[in-house]
Order: C-alpha cells, then structure tokens, then sequence
C-alpha cells in the first residue's frame, strides 16, 4: 500500500477551499499556495470563481490532469459524495478534516461507514475524518487548518510524530516549534476510517527522513499488526510511543488468577516490552526519549555512565538516578585518571560523578569531556552544566557539540535556569544535543537509548539464532 | 499433531457437555501434551482405589475433588495437602468428599485426583489469557505475596521465544529470588523458559482456551512443576 501521495503530492485538491479567511478550508488552501510547495494546487468550490487569483473548479472531477491528494473541509453531510467524486477522478489519497463523524455516534458513524464501504476496493486511501492531517515540512504539504500565527510549524528533523489527538497534536507541534525541535511528518489520524497508526508505521519503516517514530494513541485497533509494523520500524529505528487511557480498569471475567491480574495496561505493556517498543508514561517523556533517540548515536556495549558537572549537587542527584534505574557509573581507566589529575584543580576529585567544581570554565570542560568521552570504560555522557555562573560562555555548546562529535558516543546535557540556559538549550538542541532541566529527565532519556540497545541486541541475537538453525 | 488432537478432543468435548472450564485431569493432561511437567496423578473412584494408587504413587500424596460445578477447590474443603501415609489417606478420602458435600451439595463429584505431593520450592506463577487486543498472551509472576500483593507480574504477546521468556522473567522485582538468595540454590531458570514457551504455544494452538493458571509452578535446583493447572474456555468468557 503506497501512502506517498499523502506526502509527496504532486497536485493538490482542497475541498472547500473558501474566500472567507477563517474558514478552514481557506487556511489549509492558504497553506499550499503561500509555501514553497512545488506542485499544483487546485480550489474545489462551486460558488466562487477564482479564490486567491486561482481558478476554482466546481468538483475534483473537473480538475485538469491528475490529483494526488484531496484535503476535504466541508460538513460531513457533504463528504460521502465527495468521496464519489474522489474514487471516480482516481484520486490517489484524501485527507478529511471535518468532525461529525464516529465520533459523535448514530448519523455521524453512518456517514463514516458509508465512506468505508465508497473507498473498498478503489485505490483510494483516506486519512482521517476528524482530524487536522499532515504536516510534511520535506515536501511542505500542510493541511493543518490552523492560522500559523497560532499554531507555529516546526521546522524540518529527524522526528516523526503520529497522533491520534488533533488537538494534542497540534499543541506539541507549535511546543515542539518553541524548543527548536525539527519534525520529519506529522500526521494526525482521527477517526482512522481507512489509514492507521500501522500504515504509517509500515510507511515511516522505510523513510529516509524518519530517524525516530513518537506516537500519540488512545486504541489501537489491529494490535498484532500493530506489534508486527512496530518490530519491522524497530530494526531501523526506535518507536517512543504515549499510549492514553492505560489507567482504566480492565473489563475482563476474573475466572482465573491471570485474568484478573491482566488489566488492559498490563497488557499493552508487556506488548509493547516485547516488541521493543519504548513507552512514554508522560508528554514529557515522549519527546525526552525521542530526541535522544533521534540525536544521538546508540551506545555500544559498554553502557556505563560518565557524570560530567560543575554543579556538586547535580551531580550526586544524577547518581542517584542513575542507580536508581539500575545502570551504572564508570570507573575511570588509570589514562583518565592520570590526564584529570594533571589538569583539574586540586580541590576537584577526579571520579565519576566528575565534579569540575563552581570555577570550571570552558576549557576545562573540554579537556574533561575529551578524557571521559574517550574513556572505554564510559559508554554515555552526562553533562551538566549549570550556567548561573560567570565562568562559563556560550561556546561551551561547542565544546559539548565536538566532543560528542568526536567520540561518538550518545551524549546528553542536563541544564536548568532562566533566558541565557534556555538560549544555550536551543543552541545545543540546533546541535542535535538533547537537554534537559533535571537529572531525573536526562537520566530517563538515557535509559531510553540503553533500552532500545538491548532491543536491538536482542534482534541480533535472534538474527544469528536463525542463521544458527537454517544451514 | 497426534498431541495436538488429543488435546483438542478434550476441548472440545467440554464445550459441548456445556462446560465453561476443564476438569483437573483434563487440564493436567493438556499440560502433559504441551511438555509442561505436572505432578504423576491418578483418577480414583474410591478408598481402596486411592490407597493402591497412592502406594503406587509414593507418599505423600495429595488429593483433588473433580466436578464440574466447581472451580475453586480449595475453596469447597476439595483439596486435601500432605497425606503422608496409607492410614492418613484412609481418613482423608471420606472427608474430602464428606466437606465438598457440605459446602457444596449439588455439585457432581467425578472422582478423586490422587497426585504426587511436591517438595516446597520456589513458588512461580504462569498464566495464559486471550487478549481482546493482542490475542493470546502469556503472564509471568513470583508466587505468593509477590503476586497477590505487589502484583509483581508481567505479559508478553504470543509468540514468546527464549529471549522473550528470559527478560521476562528478568523484569520483574522478585525474579532475584530465582537467582538464589540466603543461601539458596538458583532456580532453574531453563525449565522455566520451557514453560513459558510452552504456554505460548499452547495458547496460540488452542483458540478455545481464554484463560489458563498454572499456580502455582514449583521452581526446583533442578526442574519445575507445574502442581496446579486451571483452564477456562471462552464460551463463558464475558471479558472477551
């Protein structure tokens, strides 16, 4: 099944396209027409003439040449025929962004299902109703119907985000735009009438762009083909995903002992456990996990800790985390050891965690960076650096930066604090260097990265086990 | 295949006497068929049945009402622990079904499972159940108060492999018990994978079965026993 039309478009319908500019199909016609979208965008409206200096044409089958995608913003009384109309001009794929639908019971689910039953057997796919679409900033498709004053898009990054929530979606995509976090696609997918958090996935399995998949789900309705989509991604890359309403009591017949220990979140946990899948029990660990995923290399085998601070405190906290999570600090090779001692104060102890003390400076940093981080006993660095202090300038984002380039070892900062950490935050973030405002959050993103390692050596070791077993 | 269709008969044959869960024997002879090591057992009809079989067995023994009305057997005095000797087991029989009569007078009684009394051990949970989302799945948990307090257990979607069995077994807060504590030999951590594979594939085999108990499972130095089983079928099954 070929999803690219969604995302590689080379001409575009927009189904009620309006000249009133806070309709949405205004918006999104907007969207493609003020863009650097390369391709044709075509209004569909039978009451107007031209809309922005466009020609309009009544119906999509009135559309010169070929339509890849049809983005509908029109009431749900009116989308069945459209939907006629898009299986009879041979459209590729459609977007439905009007509500009205499953989602509001009796009428509205049998229009739903009357447009399930029009696209069987056609070759059109369907992403939504009742949702806000894709976000593509690659080929610059934006169907999302909110003014970007409002709803600012992200720029382009390695991380594809899926949610089944429009307006969750929306919220982390203008968040996600303050923080500096590039997004590969976004595709909110409603009421999923045709497309699926297990296309997609099977899609974003093979996207050169893609280097992390987050998803937002509340249900997921083909759950094995889900478990199966997500094992394929996983050999590429990490799948983060937030799952709502894991707290909701499982209604199941207790005439076992395991059936009334086997709540529906213990099961999507273990589901999840045994696919690879990471599970974000917060928003904030969703994209926590997924830029550290999607930034930094994997560790290799060894996996242990080196806590780089000026911030006493920070440090033992982060410790505490890291103990906590049962993973461990690293012991410094005596060539570390040597190389600190003839370079740190004499008050600073050179042990993991490595405290560089108030006074360290950039240089100082990164003559420590450099020592640990080609340490063989570290596999991953902690950097906290805590920039209420005058030591310390903004170029310590390149000495973070260069050490995590050289070394190529996964490597995250924890920094908390006002206007000048968050310029520095951003900074690294524009370096693909994950920070975060606790050791509790850094240390979680870290755990993220050893736990998708084991899930990759875990495929590893399945893979020579069936080399083993088939001469 | 010969196993697979024993086992499907079995099933099969509840189901249509309108049975919602297998007897004892049934479900112990279902476990046999997947590798899963049960206890040696005997049905007996009466006394002298019993106590010829339980010579045959070796002491001790324990004996299991059969029938199909109940389910929970401890609950109904149908279980009696620990029959250390041929006079001690003379005793227990008429008592056994002497209290499920009481408790329960119109429950059928099928006979009496007479089994081999297992050695304390390590105490585990498996258990199987039929997801409405993901389809059969296996549960892992350490026995006792780790299971009924803390919930210490955990799930895996079928198929489980060795790998998925051992981090399984990895993941839970008790598991280094099984390691060995106080002194303790190490359980055998192979047999338990085995089961938990077992239990895999007999839960993707059978698509009648919702809901299986194997509580507990005696974890050994050498070896597991599995000195309970319950399965429940899906006809009665409202969750699903």
């Amino acid at each position: 099944m070929d999803l690219e039309p969604f995302f590689k478009p080379k001409t575009v319908a927009v189904v009620g396209a309006s000249r009133k500019p806070r309709k949405f199909g205004h918006v999104i016609f907007k969207n493609f027409v003020d863009s650097e979208f390369e391709g044709a965008v075509y209004p569909i409206n039978p009451e107007a003439e031209t809309i922005l200096g466009l020609k309009a044409y009544p119906s999509v089958v009135d559309v010169p040449g070929e339509l890849d995608l049809t983005v509908i913003a029109v009431p749900a009384p009116k989308v069945p025929s459209i939907v006629d109309d898009c299986v009879s001009k041979g459209v590729k794929a459609a977007v439905i962004i009007s509500g009205g639908f499953k989602e509001i019971g009796g009428e509205g689910a049998k229009l739903e299902s009357s447009i399930k039953e029009k696209i069987e057997g056609s070759s059109l796919r369907i992403i939504g109703p009742n949702c806000i679409g894709v976000y593509d900033p690659v080929n610059h498709v934006d169907t999302l119907f909110l003014p970007k004053y409002r709803l600012r898009r992200p720029k382009q990054g390695p991380i594809a985000f899926i949610s089944q929530s429009g307006a969750f979606g929306a919220a982390v995509l203008d968040w996600a735009t303050s923080q500096e976090i590039g997004i590969s696609k976004f595709i909110s997918i409603g009421n999923k009438v045709d497309v699926d958090e297990v296309d997609l996935l099977n899609y974003l399995a093979d996207d050169p762009h893609t280097k992390c998949v987050t998803l937002y789900v509340e249900g997921i309705s083909r759950g094995r083909a889900f478990l199966d989509a997500a094992k394929k991604t996983l050999k590429n890359k990490p799948v983060v995903v937030l799952k709502g309403g894991m707290t909701k009591a499982g209604a199941r017949a207790t005439m076992s002992h395991t059936g009334s220990l086997a709540g529906s979140a213990q099961i999507y946990e273990g589901a999840f456990k045994g696919a690879g899948i990471i599970a974000a029990q917060t928003v904030d660990e969703l994209f926590d996990y997924a830029r550290a995923l999607a930034y930094q290399p994997m560790p290799g085998s060894q996996k242990n800790v080196a806590i780089v601070t000026n911030g006493g405190g920070f440090g033992v906290i982060s410790a505490d985390e890291i103990s906590r999570r049962g993973l461990g600090l690293a012991e410094f090779s005596s060539n570390t050891l040597e190389r600190l001692r003839a370079n740190l104060p004499d008050y600073a102890i050179p042990h993991d965690p490595l405290d560089l003390v108030g006074d360290a400076d950039v240089e100082r940093y990164r003559m420590a960076l450099d020592a640990v981080s080609s340490d063989p006993n570290v596999g991953i660095i902690l950097v906290i650096v805590l920039l209420q202090t005058s030591f310390i300038e903004s170029d310590v984002v390149d000495a973070i930066s260069e050490a995590s380039l050289a070394s190529g070892k996964p490597m995250v900062v924890c920094t908390i604090g006002g206007d000048f950490t968050q310029m520095l935050v951003k900074m690294l973030e524009e370096d693909h260097i994950p920070a975060y405002p606790t050791p509790g959050r850094a240390v979680s993103a870290i755990n993220s990265l050893i736990q998708y390692r084991k899930v990759q050596e875990d495929i590893e070791r399945r893979t020579q086990q069936s080399q083993v077993n088939s001469p | 295949m010969f196993a697979l269709k024993e086992c499907e008969n079995i099933i099969q044959k509840a189901l249509q006497e309108g049975r919602s869960s297998l007897l004892i024997p049934e479900s112990q002879q279902i476990c046999k068929l997947h590798h899963i090591p049960t206890p040696v057992s005997h049905v007996v009809q009466n006394v002298d049945e019993a106590a010829t079989k339980g010579k045959e067995i070796g002491f001790p023994v324990v004996l299991k009402i059969i029938s199909p009305q109940i389910l929970h057997k401890s609950d109904v005095g149908g279980v009696i622990l620990g029959i250390a000797d041929e006079t001690a087991l003379k005793k227990a029989y008429p008592k056994l079904i002497t209290e499920v009569n009481t408790h329960n007078p119109n429950a059928k009684v099928l006979g009496v499972l007479i089994e081999k009394m297992m050695s304390p051990s390590t105490e585990v949970i498996v258990g199987g159940i039929r997801d409405s989302q993901f389809g059969p799945s296996v549960m892992f948990g350490m026995g006792g108060i780790f299971t009924e307090v803390y919930k210490d257990v955990a799930f895996r979607v079928a198929p489980v492999d060795k790998i998925d069995a051992l981090n399984l077994i990895h993941e839970l807060r008790g598991s280094k018990i099984l390691e060995g504590i106080r002194g303790q030999p190490p359980a055998d951590i192979n047999a338990l994978v085995d089961v938990l594979i077992d239990v895999s594939s007999l839960m993707s085999q059978h698509n009648a079965i919702s809901q299986l108990d194997l509580n507990p499972v005696i974890a050994y130095p050498d070896g597991v026993c599995a000195v309970d089983t319950r399965i429940v079928l899906a006809k009665n099954d409202g969750g699903e």
